[in-house]
């Protein structure tokens, strides 16, 4: 990395590029997991949420133009870890956010609409439009809402639709 | 058969599944179920491609695999390619694959070291789609209506089943036990009178129409040099 570039001005940058679905940024989310670097270049870890993350060309594309803002000749290096990603390594202030989208991250507590607080709240399925994603309902206010679990801790749910 | 070429095999077992998968994101009906397929549709896709890795394919060499090889060198699995004519003969077809996917996985792992942290993420999610699966089989077999629909799919899918594990000895047929004990115990809960321990082996066979439809396709992705077609970032 050039000498002249301030380090801590890319750190900054690459913490505050978000998630492409949801305006969450990736270190929010758990996804970010480290920054380093050398004398020839910036090595960045993330951890997708699960391993078909349809957004992870995008993030990286991000990153690197996050980094060249600051450092246009320099070399990044980014790497995809394969450890389990888990709703623990949200943030406080990433469950906020999420929450405002209609997303919770409650893995083992009970689970409350993060619209109204609920606890009368059902599933509506194993899985909706990701496999790190559960679809829920609330009985209380009508919303639908998602939670996001952990691919490797997940149990299937126990639920059965009757075919109509 | 080498570890490598097992995971080579599954990969491409599942990237062409997800070939014949994604077109029921559109086609069903359910909004909710039609997320869910596109989800595992995905996910096998870069489950394929996780398995190449493992296997030490670099990427100008997983590309190569997928985009570039000729009809004549595609060697799948029969259900693969399987076109479901209704949703239980999806559910059914996707429920025999995932379960070899999972036994497969699971012998893969402990032939690895650290890079089978990546097969274990893959086997967490294949468990997932299973119980997806078997869940649609459950609902439609307690269902007077859809009943005999489920059994006349899955006796159409087991009559496609002989060419996933086509050995009886060595590691395939280890792995091929494995697997009749687990869908043995799954037809007992459902009731099913099939047993996969009948399944009538056969060899995979290679290229035909379906291999030559799908490099066709694939055609529309990237150029016959392998080049990418289209540039999305």
């Amino acid at each position: 990395m050039n000498a002249a570039v301030n380090f801590q001005q890319i750190v900054l940058a690459v913490e505050a590029v978000e998630d492409p679905e949801i305006p969450i940024t990736l270190k929010d989310l758990g996804v970010l997991r480290s920054i380093t670097h050398n004398d020839d270049c910036i090595f960045i870890v993330l951890r997708p949420t699960k391993i078909g993350c349809p957004g992870k060309t995008r993030m990286e594309s991000e990153i690197r133009q996050a980094c060249s803002a600051f450092d246009p000749n320099g070399t990044v290096e980014i790497t995809w870890e394969y450890e389990p990603w888990n709703p623990n390594d949200v943030t406080l202030s990433g469950q906020k956010c999420l929450a405002e989208y209609g997303i919770s991250v409650r893995e083992h507590e009970r689970m409350m609409c993060p619209y109204c607080s609920s606890n009368a709240v059902s599933t509506m399925g194993d899985f909706g439009g990701s496999i790190c994603k559960v679809p829920y309902h609330c009985d209380s206010c009508g919303s639908t809402f998602e939670r996001l679990r952990s691919v490797q801790s997940a149990e299937p749910v126990k639920f059965l639709r009757k075919v109509e | 058969m080498k570890p490598q070429d097992i995971a080579l095999a599954l990969a491409d077992d599942l990237f062409v599944q997800c070939q014949t998968l994604s077109p029921w994101t559109t086609n069903y009906v359910d909004f909710e179920e039609s997320l869910a397929v596109g989800s595992i549709a995905q996910e096998i896709l870069a489950h394929s491609g996780v398995l190449m890795d493992w296997a030490g394919l670099d990427k100008d060499q997983k590309d190569r695999r997928m985009f570039a090889r000729r009809a004549s060198d595609w060697k799948v699995a029969e259900l693969s390619f399987f076109s479901a004519d209704s949703w239980p003969e999806l559910i059914c077809g996707a429920y025999f694959l995932t379960q070899v996917a999972k036994i497969t996985v699971n012998a893969l792992m402990a032939d690895s070291n650290e890079n089978g942290k990546s097969l274990k993420l893959v086997h967490s999610e294949q468990l997932l789609h299973l119980s997806h699966w078997r869940r649609w089989i459950t609902v439609l077999l307690a269902d007077a209506d859809t009943q005999l629909d489920v059994n006349s799919a899955l006796r159409k899918v087991f009559d496609r089943a002989g060419d996933i594990f086509a050995s009886s000895t060595g590691v395939i047929g280890d792995l091929k036990k494995s697997w009749i004990v687990d869908v043995k115990a799954d037809f007992k809960q459902w009731g099913v009178a099939l047993d996969p321990a009948a399944v009538v082996e056969k060899s995979r066979t290679t290229g035909g129409f379906n291999a030559e439809k799908l490099v066709f396709d694939l055609g529309f992705v990237r150029t016959a040099d392998g080049s990418p077609e289209y540039s999305v970032y």
